[in-house]
Order: structure tokens, then sequence, then C-alpha cells
């Protein structure tokens, strides 16, 4: 649930990176701040232990201005992949707003992100929430290894098994290149943005 | 799903701040099409079938495998472990690592290969989640070089030896971690703010080994030094015979 302060006229957004561990949640995050840096104006926050995986959580915290009369803020998560971090991944999807389901296109990964998935459907339950009430964007991520020469699944395979009773906005992306990173944040701050038109006018 | 749909003014309101902010990005945006032909749950198991053989990724650089590699169940395991631990997948991971030894038995740097999944592979069973953090990235490596070494048939012997005293050395270093991090305590958390990495928790510190921590380095050290003991015995063996 956004928190909205009427007295200061804020709206704090909060967005999470789901989906399978190595797929690619930190790479937009860390694409994001990278390419957005004068603009976002805000340090990106990673919890982490190990080498490159994430443990706890990434945190990206900017301002869109003023929507609507709202000074809007927005704060992207990401979630460890890995299953033994689900305590993780359930506190930080406390109170989500907007989700993007950063799917892996590896063939390999393929069961993978049909069961991160199914657990990211499964922990919003917890919370009382629907997959398929709340604002999501699909990502199908790392489409560049094909160019590699890399088997990839297709995005129709991609959008039968993960979306085809979603039927959320979804992009081929490639995160390490920055391909559709933008495009995608942009989709899930509008759509997040707009959930909460009731309460904004 | 009105949720999924931006609309109306507070939509475009939303959109044109998104694009002064982000505006030079991904103009030639391309969402894919939904394809509604065919329902198919979140949860369908009857699709989670991933059946066919990947070029690693980033933390792998082999070339592909052929549709029928003899390697190619190994692979998908070593995947699946990093994505979860679980007793079948363990199982079927030593089950896998014992069947490729039994093909392997003839090529001595193969079936060290294997030994070392095999060591790897009882330690996360037994450790499940609670198994060091840098064990898969250990299987991957000694995955990524055992396909190496496997699918190139030019690769001459010392390289082959190179990769594996390598894997063996890693091995080495990485049970010297497990002894550490169970001697003292486990990793700490840390903080990464642009770059800059801040230590902010320290879990208590463990009273030292466990029992079962112990009995699976034994059980490591046991294997792998019966097989350089194997494999010292065959090189005194060649050395003998190329003297005579």
């Amino acid at each position: 649930m956004a928190l909205i302060n009427p007295k200061k006229k804020e709206v704090q957004v909060k967005i999470v990176y789901y989906g399978p561990g190595r797929g690619g949640k930190t790479t937009n995050l860390e694409y994001i701040n990278k390419k957005f840096k004068k603009r976002i104006q805000n340090e990106m926050v990673t919890v982490k232990t190990y080498g490159d995986r994430t443990l706890f959580f990434d945190f990206l915290p900017f301002d869109i201005g003023e929507i609507k009369g709202h000074s809007i803020k927005v704060q992207l998560y990401t979630v460890p992949g890995q299953v033994k971090y689900n305590a993780t991944r359930r506190l930080v999807l406390r109170g989500v707003d907007g989700l993007v389901f950063v799917a892996d296109s590896m063939d390999l990964r393929r069961e993978m992100n049909i069961r991160s998935l199914q657990n990211l459907k499964e922990n919003l339950e917890t919370f009382n929430k629907s997959i398929f009430n709340i604002p999501l964007v699909l990502q199908y991520n790392k489409r560049d290894l094909e160019e590699e020469g890399i088997p990839i699944l297709t995005t129709d395979t991609l959008q039968r098994d993960l979306n085809s009773r979603l039927k959320a906005p979804s992009f081929a992306a490639s995160a390490v290149k920055g391909d559709n990173v933008a495009a995608t944040m942009k989709k899930i701050i509008a759509l997040t943005v707009g959930s909460l038109r009731k309460k904004l006018e | 799903m009105t949720t999924k749909e931006d609309d109306g003014s507070l939509g475009a309101e939303v959109s044109s701040r998104l694009d002064e902010l982000f505006g030079d990005e991904d103009t030639d945006v391309t969402p894919v099409a939904i394809d509604s032909s065919e329902a198919v749950s979140v949860a369908d198991e009857s699709k989670t079938k991933a059946n066919a053989a990947a070029k690693p990724n980033v933390e792998t650089e082999a070339d592909n495998l052929t549709e029928d590699s003899p390697i190619r169940d190994l692979k998908a395991l070593v995947f699946s472990i990093d994505w979860e631990i679980t007793d079948e997948t363990m199982v079927d991971f030593l089950n896998e690592t014992k069947r490729l030894s039994q093909r392997y038995k003839d090529d001595k740097i193969l079936s060290m290969f294997l030994k070392l999944h095999e060591s790897i592979g009882k330690y996360i069973k037994a450790k499940k989640a609670r198994a060091h953090p840098d064990s898969i990235k250990f299987v991957a490596s000694v995955y990524k070089n055992f396909e190496k070494v496997l699918i190139s048939p030019g690769m001459k012997e010392n390289q082959k030896k190179q990769l594996l005293t390598a894997e063996v050395k890693k091995f080495k270093d990485f049970k010297q971690r497990v002894l550490l991090r169970d001697n003292s305590a486990a990793e700490p958390a840390e903080v990464v703010k642009s770059g800059v990495e801040t230590r902010v928790a320290k879990p208590d510190s463990g009273t030292g080994m466990s029992l079962e921590t112990k009995e699976a380095i034994d059980y490591i050290l046991e294997q792998v030094k019966k097989e350089l003991k194997a494999e010292f015995h065959i090189l005194r063996q060649i050395i003998k015979n190329i003297g005579a």
C-alpha cells in the first residue's frame, strides 16, 4: 500500500523487482542508477554478503516530481532470487505497490521462471494480495544472449509460460545492455501511480 | 485488470513526467505482444520441464552442448542447485555424478573432476541451505572446467591437468573458508552504498564446527586424499615405465 501523506501532499510508491536468482534484477537497478544518476540524485543501496549475490535486497529511491499536486517518491527494490531466502523476499514484498517480474530468457531457466512466479503469487497471497490485481510488468531479460549463439526461450514461449493468464505488459530486454530497462521501469511506475488514481483525486 | 492499464489524464501526466526524466532512453520500445491463445496457469507444472540444454550463462563460458550430450542433465542440475537446494535435486545430482563416473572411469582426469562434483555435492546435501555461500560458485566452477575438458578433444593433457589442479586448489581454499566460517561466525552482511562497503551486522559467533560440518569436511577430505593417492600411484607407474 502506497504511503500517502495528505498534509505534505506526498506519495511514496514501492516497486519490487522479483524473479529467479541471477535473472538480472540487480542489473536492472544498477543500470538505472548509472544511466540516470544525474536525474535520480540518490544513491543505490545494496545489502549483500557474498560476491555478486543479493542476499537481502537492493534499494534505489528517487523522486519523479509532482503529479496531481502530489510529490511522488518512487522506491525500487530487488529481492534475493534463491529459494532459501524466501523469508527475506516476503519481507521486501510487504507494502509493495507494483511489481516487475524479471524472467531469465535462458533455455535452462525455464522451470525456475515458472517456479519463481508461482512463489511470487504465493508470497503475495500471504499479504492478501492477488498477482492478478497488482500492477505488474514482465521483463524477459537476457535477450542479448541470442547474439552470442546461446539458446534462449522465445518470447512466445515465455508469454505462454508466464503471461497467458496475467496478460501483463511485457518487454524483451537486456539489462546488461540497458535495452528496455528504462521502458520497463517507466511502465511499472505509470501503472502503479495510475492505480492510485482514486486516492490522488 | 484495471491496475494493469494506465488510463486517462493521470496516466498521460505520469508518462509525460517519466519521459522528461528518462526520456532519451528506449525510444524504440517494443513491448512483447500478448498471445492469449493458450491459457496456462502461472503454476502449470506441465509447462515446467526445462528440457533443453543451454550454453552456460555468465559463470560458465564453454561451448554449447549438443542435444545428445551425456552431461546435459548434469548441467541442468548444476543450474537447479543454484536456484534451490532440495534433497531431490541433490540426489539427482549425486546419481548423475555416479552415472558419469562409471561412464568415464577410464579417464582419470574426468574421474577426478567427477569426484570433486561428488564431494561438494555430498557436502551441500548434508548442509542444504546452510551450506557455505561459495558452495554453489564452486560447483559451477568445477562443472565449467569439467565441461571444458570433456568437449575439447584437442586439449592437451597438460592443459587438462592444469584445469584439474586449479579446481583441486579451489576446493582446498573453499574447505578453509568453510572451516573459518564454522569456527568464527557466519559471514556478516554488508551494505554497499555507491560502491562503498560497510559492515552492518554480524551474526552471533558460532561455538565451533558442528559435528555435521566436521563429518562432511572429513568425508570430502578423505575422498580427495584417496583420489590424489590413486592419481600419484598412476603417475609413479607411468614414470617407472618410462624409466624402464
